[in-house]
């Protein structure tokens, strides 16, 4: 597990929403699972107080570069979308559990910035040779992102907006159910990222007979299993720390 | 800061000694983690060799194991930290067949915080754990403000602690550090009531009590609503109750609230602490506490002291 600086060799506004940026961690880039996250903080020194946790979008191994993708949402995101190629962040990480890589066709679904880690298991899955599907939504067309990428690796890429702007007129969900609707078992493993909404229908898909992997957000603190801030309720009682048991689950060891 | 007598190529480099002795209890230097940010242990294992430090102070265990509070259990306030844990932890005796051997094998000077909800439960947790080895001291966790039985409760009232400190006392040779609350209206009359029922050692501040709203959704952030404050914001607060109860007893105390860097730690052993412990920061930066370390032994190399004793309650002098 690497801690310390690491360069910012890009930072670009991918869209009007949301921004990417690609940090020199050569260490982090060789021991990452997809689905795994990093933990950042800026040269800020009291506020914002705490690190942020971030996806891995995207690995190059050969390059030793991570790209993570992010939208600017408050104290912490606004200060590291005004740092430049050439500053450095801290980092910490790769943290966290990642999807398993199931033999078998993968059904990618992810809303929002929940597309960020299905980036880099869309790499995954093409460089393992698995059938891949992704099915990715957004509030609008503008905030689609990783779509070329996406289309290199998978057979079938389908898109939703809520605004319509792009794709089918509604939202990941939709797409999810529409795919899997009237499928003969066994399914695709289904990997899903994104709102909550979104994750507990997808997670609905377990009750069908089919392997459904959810990611999920909470608020960190320390993102090493220390402090128990970031659990997740279990369908036995009990909570599950997202940082060091998650931040990917089977949909039915966690109660969304 | 600067001594010019250290620039010179004739004086002789001494490594001042970190060592503190806090009435029996013997630490290689005064900078441990707090109660409840550290783990066990072994999570900070891959960044901190754990003998290197202090101490390790666990996070509370509890009789039997307790799952915590519902999430959300974090909210980030301005240079402060909301946190409502609930003292999840897996129990007494999970603690003792698999954590505690496990730090007694990193050669860890290790301070276990207990947490019961009854005397009675605080009596069976100090009982278990007298007598086992590799466990230097025990920290009475009487001042938790996220728990609804025991916690607070006991660490507010000086006359239920001091009877629940002397109720405990007997029970056990080890040091017993209770850990104060800063949640009451004169924390000298608090301390004096622990010290006399036989306290060996007080630790403070523990959280300050505080809420956060969520304005879009227009419902309380925490799943607790309210939590207990950490970090920066809490700073000048703890420091004012070291000084108070540095000067209203005689038994040696353990600093903590918002200590970020070296300056934070000094500013505590300056008012009266013997030692400090740090919670929040290391969240932030896992190293932190030998970064503090390192910086004791440069201000007091600096400055011509020898020992960290000599600097504490130094900013006391005319007070």
């Amino acid at each position: 597990m690497y801690l310390g600086p690491a360069r910012i060799l890009q930072h670009t506004g991918l869209t009007p929403a949301v921004r990417e940026m690609v940090l020199e961690a050569p260490q982090v880039a060789t021991a990452a699972a997809p689905g795994q996250f990093v933990h950042l903080a800026g040269d800020w020194e009291r506020d914002p107080l705490l690190r942020r946790p971030f996806s891995l979008g995207r690995v190059d191994r050969q390059a030793g570069t991570i790209n993570v993708f992010f939208r600017v949402v408050g104290r912490g995101t606004r200060r590291l979308a005004a740092l430049n190629p050439g500053q450095t962040v801290n980092l910490l990480g790769p943290l966290g559990r990642g999807f398993s890589l199931p033999a078998g066709e993968w059904l990618l679904a992810g809303g929002g910035l929940g597309i960020a880690p299905l980036l880099f298991l869309a790499e995954e899955g093409r460089r393992l040779n698995r059938p891949l599907t992704a099915l990715l939504g957004a509030r609008t067309g503008a905030e689609l992102f990783g779509l070329s990428a996406f289309q290199e690796a998978c057979g079938a890429v389908r898109t939703a907006t809520d605004d319509g702007s792009a794709g089918r007129h509604g939202t990941v969900a939709d797409l999810l159910d529409a795919h899997l609707e009237g499928r003969d078992l066994p399914g695709p493993t289904v990997f899903a990222c994104g709102p909550k909404p979104f994750l507990r229908r997808a997670a609905g898909w377990s009750s069908r007979g089919l392997r459904v992997e959810v990611s999920l957000e909470e608020n960190m603190a320390c993102g090493l299993g220390a402090c128990r801030g970031c659990v997740v309720a279990t369908p036995g009682g009990g909570y599950e720390n997202v940082c060091t048991s998650g931040p990917v689950f089977p949909a039915t060891e966690v109660s969304i | 800061m600067t001594n010019p007598v250290r620039n010179s190529v004739t004086a002789p480099v001494t490594m001042p000694d970190l060592s503190v002795q806090l009435g029996s209890l013997s630490l290689k230097n005064p900078v441990m983690p707090a109660s409840g940010t550290f783990g066990f242990g072994e999570e900070y294992g891959p960044f901190v060799p754990l003998a290197s430090l202090g101490a390790v102070v666990t996070k509370a265990v509890t009789l039997e194991p307790t799952p915590g509070n519902p999430p959300p259990r974090l909210a980030e306030t301005p240079a402060g930290l909301l946190n409502a844990i609930g003292l999840q932890n897996p129990g007494l005796e999970v603690f003792l067949r698999e954590k505690l051997p496990w730090l007694r094998d990193q050669g860890a000077t290790v301070i276990i915080n207990l947490a019961g909800g009854t005397a009675e439960e605080f009596a069976r947790l100090v009982e278990a754990l007298d007598g086992q080895p590799g466990v230097a001291a025990l920290e009475l966790n009487v001042s938790c403000p996220n728990v609804h039985r025991g916690g607070l409760a006991f660490g507010t009232d000086p006359k239920v602690l001091s009877r629940l400190v002397g109720f405990l006392r007997p029970r056990t040779d080890l040091p017993l550090i209770v850990k104060l609350s800063p949640n009451v209206s004169d924390v000298a009359l608090v301390a004096r009531a622990a010290a006399h029922a036989g306290a060996d050692i007080l630790s403070l501040i523990n959280t300050l009590p505080g809420m956060a709203i969520d304005v879009a959704r227009r419902r309380p952030v925490l799943g607790n609503v309210s939590g207990g404050l950490s970090g920066p914001a809490v700073k000048p607060v703890a420091l004012l109750q070291v000084w108070k109860v540095a000067g209203a007893v005689d038994v040696p105390l353990i600093g903590m609230g918002g200590i970020g860097n070296a300056a934070d730690a000094i500013e505590f052993l300056l008012a009266g602490a013997g030692a400090v412990a740090v919670g929040t920061a290391t969240f932030v930066n896992p190293r932190v506490c030998l970064e503090i370390r390192e910086g004791i032994a440069r201000y007091l190399s600096d400055n011509g002291f020898s020992r960290v004793s000599e600097i504490v309650g130094l900013a006391r002098r005319g007070y």
